[in-house]
Parts: structure tokens; C-alpha cells; sequence
């Protein structure tokens, strides 16, 4: 028999393991700042203050600690700290910490759930004058209804063709033949795909991406001068004529057109590994390609998003925002100011702007910002913001996404890509259930696409 | 020569040797493409087709883990065993003393209290995530190891697992010891404890698996990067424009050694307390 485990043995084990766990302690306390507690009026500035965010690829946290070192330098006594997040990871943890009131003061807040949050009133507006907002090409998408505003967004992305240079130059065509029609741009797609043995060994466009999918569909619907949602906000149009021929033209590229094949790999995947000509997608998509794929540096560029006239009027497409910075309602009084000032460090000159616009790979969100050199040095692709520049004021972003709309989207694209439904049933279907989510809650949305204004041929490009 | 039937050497089973050693290869693939690809270059990373094995090996992933942006591996890996460990610890005693009530002692209402930890196992953890960091929080435990070990002590499953183990212990045993003088606590460390070791490694190689790889508890609870485990701080390799794929191959070739030196200890309990439970892995 196995000699017994004694008392004074298994307690001891104990003992061991609760010192290992004692050795082991932090201070413990909520993430907030260490501002003292009492009226905003008695306070002391706090000693430092904590903000989330993603964890920061490369150039980002590197530009990241620059900001946070030249607003310590111009705020001594108070420091900064960031707790850096693995993307993806932010929803589940900010709005746990949210729910319980115990979030940072201010964290970047991603774009499909900030909607949410300010509806919630946990978000505070910015102030007034903390920017030159008609500067700011996101002005009009992200005001509410009264007027204010809840985020600002480090970078703003358009899709655009990504174009494998090489794959092109064994065809003998350029990167800049690239068609702006959306018809001449297929016939070079099936130009580009080649097949062995039935079987497409080489994508002209691949489309293999659900937000891909979803971004463009949008793109399309806006391209052809139609809207995701009526005038006051209570129903979906996705079910028009416009919202049908989008998607018909998504599911000819897998069964028409045969660019594409559902078998094969990602946009990411197969551009990288030389199976896709090309892909359409948003700009961040371009920031991944050299680090994901370094035998592609050098050998992509890309071009604008073709149209179904090939100008850009009534409008180019759909417009994202990279996420940005809110303020909590529940932020101590004391450090809300120092929450704003920081942002305002963060984005408040055009010099600031352009360098996040590069380390996202998106366009800066200031209008006097297009012309700075550094953009051109530095874009990744030799021209991937400019391509997004160009087309940016003719873009139209939406405001709120629902948070049912991904789901149903998501089942939308099954039912034509995979069951071969017609559109047209599809998007019946799909409309039906976000009209019946919208009709469920008396929530007021916040869709925004209507303020877009097609520029003028005099006005594109200039301030509004 | 021919040999009587009863005396031919007994057939090999090839047949089912073929099917076990696939099943091997099959659980074997993940560790091993992990292995590889914490050794491949960048480039070779994403290749398709795939490489079986790295064409340019290098270094270069593993000396990431000494240069990471926020925290340090040493931290992670301290913070893991120090949590798992203590954790571990924690509910082979608590679970083992639980089972032990339910399965020796009549009590009213014992039945209604173990169907209850038993509803508890029906509750998806997700559930209880809010209320309980809402607990947390009014507690002031958040950002520190005491809010990542103590509400993983209360363990249903290991509760269950005990008490259908030391249900089987004969009663005269426990018996014999009272009327020798033995205390409660005498016979629950000097007779029962002793013959539930393979329960109690079982229950302890379930548990140490389940927590060394829990991401989502750490994630809510903790901000301060000193003080991640392993899973969220390989959580940092996920970034906006991709995952860097072969600093977390590296991370967790080194996360996965105590659990495998846990297994390989312990891997005899372990089965015995497959067997004697009935619960399968």
C-alpha cells in the first residue's frame, strides 16, 4: 500500500502553493486612473491614466509610444499607460469591463459596436472645438442625430483592386490598365484566370472573404446611386434593384464569369501565394501583405474600384473607418480633459494624421492632409493610399451596422453562393429579417448615408 | 512443421495497429505542424501547398518570445504556473473533500445539493462571465492572480468526478478506521485520499490542461501585461493586419512542455481514473 498522504503533508502542499500565489500578487484595483475619489472641483490631476487597445503591429506601437512620449513631455506629473490587446479580443473585454463599470477612462473602440455604446450613453461627446471637424472627411457619418460626436478615426479606408504585378506582366499588361468599368475590369478577371483540368489554378478576382463580400456589396449599391436603408432609418432597402444587381454580379463572378472558384483560398492566401491577380478589398487589407507575405514586397500595387459607368458619380462606393478613441460617461471629471487632450495629440494636425494614415494603410481624415509628400514616399504598394485618396470623396459611409445585419448578410451570401439562389429571393429574405430586427426595438438607428453630397467637379477634393 | 491450432503464434493484429497508428499520426499533426512552423521563415509560413518541413529554418521566432512588445514570456510562463498550480491544487483538495460529503454521508437534502452542482455543469462558463467579473470587480480583485485563481476553485466537474470515485471505496474500510478513534479528517487524509489517487490525477490533469489554456478569464480580468499567462499573451501576436504565425508557434511549443510533463508524471493515475470514473477525455 502507498504510504498514506498525511495531514500535515497535503497541508503543506497548500501552504506552498498559496505562497507561490502570494508571491505572485499585483496591487489590485480597477484599471482607472489613480485619481483620488471627491467633486471634479477638489481633484488633483491623477498621476496616470490608462487607455486600452489593439495589440499594435510594428510601425503602430512604435508611432504609438512617440504620441504618448510627446504628450508626457508636454503633461509632466501625469503618464499614460496602455494595456494592448490581441485584435478581436477588445469586444469580449471592453464590454464585460463596460457592463460592470469598470472600464479604462477612454480605449479605441471598434466601429461595429461604438454605435451601440453611444446609444447607451456611456460614451462621452467630444468637445466643440477639440478639432476642425469640417476639415475632417468623417464628419458627416459620425454625427448623430443632435449633432455630436463620439469617436474620431485614425485612418479612413476605400476598397480598392489589389493588382499581383507579376501575374499581370505575363500577360503583357500593366498595373495602371487596370479597367474602371466594371465590365471591361471582368473581361480582364477572365483574361487573368487560368484552369487546369476544369479546375481554376489561378483567380483573376478573387473574392473568397466574407467583409469582402459585404463591403462590396455595399460599394455597389451606393456606385449605382441607391441607399442600405430608408430616409428615416425604419427599414432596409437591400431588396432593391440596385441591392439585387450587386449581389447578381457577386454570384456571377463564381458562376457566370468563372474568375473565381469557392474552393479556393482567401483573398489573402491566394494573393500571397500568386494564385489571385487580384482581389477587391478595403485599404487595411494592403497594410498585412508585406509582413504576411514577404516575397510580395515590391510586386503589388493597386488601382481604384471600377464602377458600373466608370466615373464616379452618383458615387464611388463605401467608405470605413479604422477605429477610434471615445471617452467614457464614467470617466472621472479630472480625467476626462486629459483623455481629450491626448486624442487631440493623437489627431489634432495634419502631420499627426498622415503618419497614422500610413501605419494603418488607410487615408488621413483631414482634407488638407492629401497633399503631404511623406503620403507618396512612404504608401505601401508604391500607391495604395492614393488609390483610396482619389476616390474618397465620392464615398458614402452608412453610420450604424447593426449588429443583427452581419448575421443575416452572412446567411444572404450562403444562399447565392452556395445554394445558387437567386438574388433576388436572397436579399427578399434578408430584408425581411432586418426589417423585422428594426420593427423589434424602439432603438433610434443612427444611418448616416444620407449625408453624403457627391462632390462637384469644382468641389472634389477641396473642403467642404 | 505444422503446428496444432493451439500452439500457432497468435495472429498480429496489423489491421488494427494501422488504425491506431493513423489515430496517432492524426492527434500527433497539430504538434508536430506547430513544431515546424515555429522553425519556418516568414515566407514559408503562409506557402500553399504547405511545407512538411521547414526549407530555411530559423531562429528568429523563438528569439521573438525574449523581445516581445508588452510583457515578457518568463512573466507569462511564471504567471501560468503560478495560477494552474496553486488553482490545481486547490480543487483536488476542495473537489476531493465535497465528493467525499456526498458520497459517504446522509444528510437532508444532499440529494437536492448534488443535483445542483450537477445543474451547474449544464451553465455554458460564458454565462457567468459578466455577473461574476461584476463580483469581481466589487471585490477589488480585478488586474490581480487572486481574481484568476479562486473562481476556478469551484470546480462542478471534479466535484462529480470525486464523488462517483470515492463512492466506490467500501464503507468498512471508513468504518474500521472511526472505530479505531480516526477523526474525520484523519480518515478523509489517511484512507480516502489514498485510494482516490487516480481519480485525483485524472481530475488534476483535466483541470491543469483546462486552465493552462484558458484565454478568456485572463483576458476580462487582467490588463496589466506583467501579469498575463500564456494564452493572452500570445493573444498579442494577433494584430491588426494579421497573425504573426510563427511567434505563436514558438509560444506554444514552450506552453504545451508542463502540460506534457504533467501527462507523461502522471499519465498511469490518469488512466486509472479514466477507468474507475467512466469519463472519457
Amino acid at each position: 500500500m502507498s504510504s498514506p498522504i498525511t495531514r500535515r503533508r497535503f497541508l503543506s502542499l497548500g501552504a506552498a502553493s498559496l505562497a507561490l500565489a502570494a508571491c505572485g500578487q499585483s496591487g489590485g484595483g480597477t484599471p482607472q486612473s489613480s485619481a483620488p475619489t471627491g467633486s471634479a472641483a477638489n481633484q488633483a490631476a491623477p498621476n496616470s491614466i490608462e487607455f486600452w487597445d489593439w495589440a499594435l503591429d510594428g510601425d503602430r506601437k512604435a508611432y504609438m509610444d512617440q504620441v504618448i512620449a510627446d504628450w508626457q513631455s508636454k503633461n509632466p506629473g501625469t503618464s499614460i499607460s496602455y494595456s494592448p490587446l490581441g485584435y478581436g479580443d477588445m469586444e469580449v473585454k471592453l464590454l464585460t469591463a463596460a457592463s460592470a463599470g469598470n472600464n479604462p477612462p477612454f480605449s479605441n473602440v471598434h466601429a461595429f459596436w461604438r454605435v451601440e455604446l453611444q446609444r447607451s450613453q456611456v460614451l462621452e461627446p467630444y468637445p466643440n472645438d477639440l478639432f476642425d471637424w469640417d476639415n475632417l472627411w468623417s464628419t458627416p457619418f459620425n454625427r448623430d442625430a443632435t449633432g455630436r460626436i463620439y469617436t474620431s478615426n485614425f485612418a479612413l479606408y476605400t476598397d480598392q483592386v489589389y493588382v499581383n504585378n507579376a501575374l499581370l506582366a505575363a500577360e503583357g499588361i500593366g498595373p495602371d490598365a487596370i479597367p474602371r468599368r466594371w465590365d471591361d475590369f471582368i473581361k480582364l478577371a477572365q483574361q487573368l484566370t487560368k484552369t487546369e483540368n476544369g479546375k481554376i489554378v489561378q483567380s483573376g478576382w478573387n473574392l473568397n472573404h466574407y467583409y469582402s463580400r459585404e463591403w462590396l456589396w455595399a460599394t455597389m449599391v451606393y456606385q449605382q446611386g441607391g441607399f442600405l436603408y430608408n430616409e428615416d432609418g425604419t427599414a432596409a432597402l437591400w431588396n432593391s434593384d440596385e441591392g439585387v444587381a450587386a449581389l447578381q454580379l457577386i454570384q456571377d463572378v463564381y458562376y457566370k464569369y468563372k474568375v473565381d472558384t469557392l474552393d479556393g483560398l482567401d483573398i489573402f492566401e491566394g494573393f500571397g501565394n500568386g494564385t489571385a491577380a487580384t482581389y477587391i478589398s478595403q485599404g487595411y487589407t494592403g497594410g498585412g501583405i508585406d509582413a504576411g507575405y514577404p516575397q510580395m514586397q515590391g510586386n503589388w500595387s493597386t488601382a481604384v474600384t471600377p464602377t458600373f459607368t466608370g466615373n464616379p458619380l452618383p458615387a464611388w462606393g463605401l467608405v470605413t473607418p479604422e477605429e477610434g478613441f471615445c471617452v467614457f460617461t464614467n470617466a472621472p471629471e479630472n480625467v476626462k480633459p486629459l483623455a481629450f487632450n491626448f486624442i487631440q495629440e493623437m489627431l489634432g494636425s495634419d502631420e499627426r494624421r498622415v503618419e497614422w494614415a500610413i501605419v494603418s494603410n488607410g487615408v488621413p481624415d483631414s482634407k488638407t492632409a492629401a497633399a503631404n509628400p511623406a503620403l507618396k514616399e512612404r504608401e505601401k504598394g508604391g500607391n495604395s493610399i492614393s488609390t483610396q485618396a482619389e476616390t474618397l470623396p465620392y464615398r458614402i459611409n452608412y453610420g450604424e451596422r447593426p449588429l443583427e445585419a452581419e448575421q443575416i448578410w452572412r446567411t444572404m451570401f450562403d444562399r447565392v453562393l452556395l445554394e445558387q439562389r437567386p438574388p433576388k429571393e436572397a436579399l427578399d429574405e434578408a430584408t425581411e429579417q432586418m426589417n423585422a430586427a428594426l420593427n423589434a426595438s424602439d432603438k433610434q438607428r443612427i444611418f448616416t448615408e444620407r449625408s453624403y453630397q457627391a462632390p462637384t467637379a469644382s468641389s472634389a477634393g477641396q473642403k467642404h | 512443421m505444422i503446428y496444432p491450432a493451439s500452439q500457432r503464434p497468435p495472429k498480429r493484429p496489423y489491421l488494427l495497429w494501422g488504425v491506431l497508428a493513423l489515430g496517432a499520426l492524426i492527434m500527433v499533426a497539430p504538434f508536430y505542424w506547430t513544431l515546424i512552423s515555429s522553425f519556418k521563415s516568414p515566407d514559408e509560413l503562409r506557402l500553399f501547398p504547405p511545407t512538411w518541413w521547414p526549407q530555411r529554418p530559423t531562429l528568429e521566432h523563438w528569439r521573438s518570445l525574449a523581445n516581445l512588445q508588452f510583457g515578457s514570456f518568463v512573466d507569462f510562463f511564471r504567471n501560468s504556473l503560478i495560477v494552474v498550480v496553486s488553482q490545481t491544487f486547490g480543487v483536488l483538495l476542495l473537489c476531493a473533500m465535497a465528493g467525499y460529503v456526498f458520497a459517504k454521508f446522509n444528510f437532508r437534502g444532499r440529494n437536492a445539493l448534488f443535483w445542483i452542482v450537477l445543474a451547474m455543469l449544464m451553465i455554458p462558463p460564458n454565462f457567468l462571465i459578466i455577473p461574476l467579473y461584476a463580483l469581481i470587480v466589487d471585490l477589488n480583485w480585478t488586474n490581480t492572480l487572486t481574481a484568476l485563481i479562486v473562481p476556478g476553485l469551484f470546480y462542478p466537474l471534479g466535484i462529480f468526478l470525486m464523488r462517483q470515485s470515492i463512492g466506490a471505496i467500501p464503507n468498512e474500510l471508513l468504518d474500521a478506521a472511526r472505530i479505531d478513534g480516526a477523526s474525520e479528517f484523519a480518515i478523509f487524509f489517511r484512507v480516502v485520499l489514498p485510494l482516490s489517487t487516480a481519480a485525483l490525477a485524472a481530475l488534476g490533469i483535466f483541470h491543469f490542461i483546462g486552465e493552462w489554456d484558458n484565454l478568456l478569464w485572463p483576458l476580462v480580468v487582467i490588463d496589466d501585461p506583467a501579469l498575463y499567462t500564456i494564452p493572452l499573451g500570445l493573444a498579442q501576436f494577433r494584430g491588426r493586419f494579421g497573425t504573426a504565425i510563427g511567434p505563436v508557434a514558438a509560444g506554444s511549443m514552450v506552453a504545451v512542455l508542463p502540460v506534457l510533463l504533467v501527462y507523461l508524471l502522471a499519465q498511469r493515475q490518469f488512466i486509472e481514473g479514466v477507468t474507475q470514473s467512466g469519463l472519457k477525455g
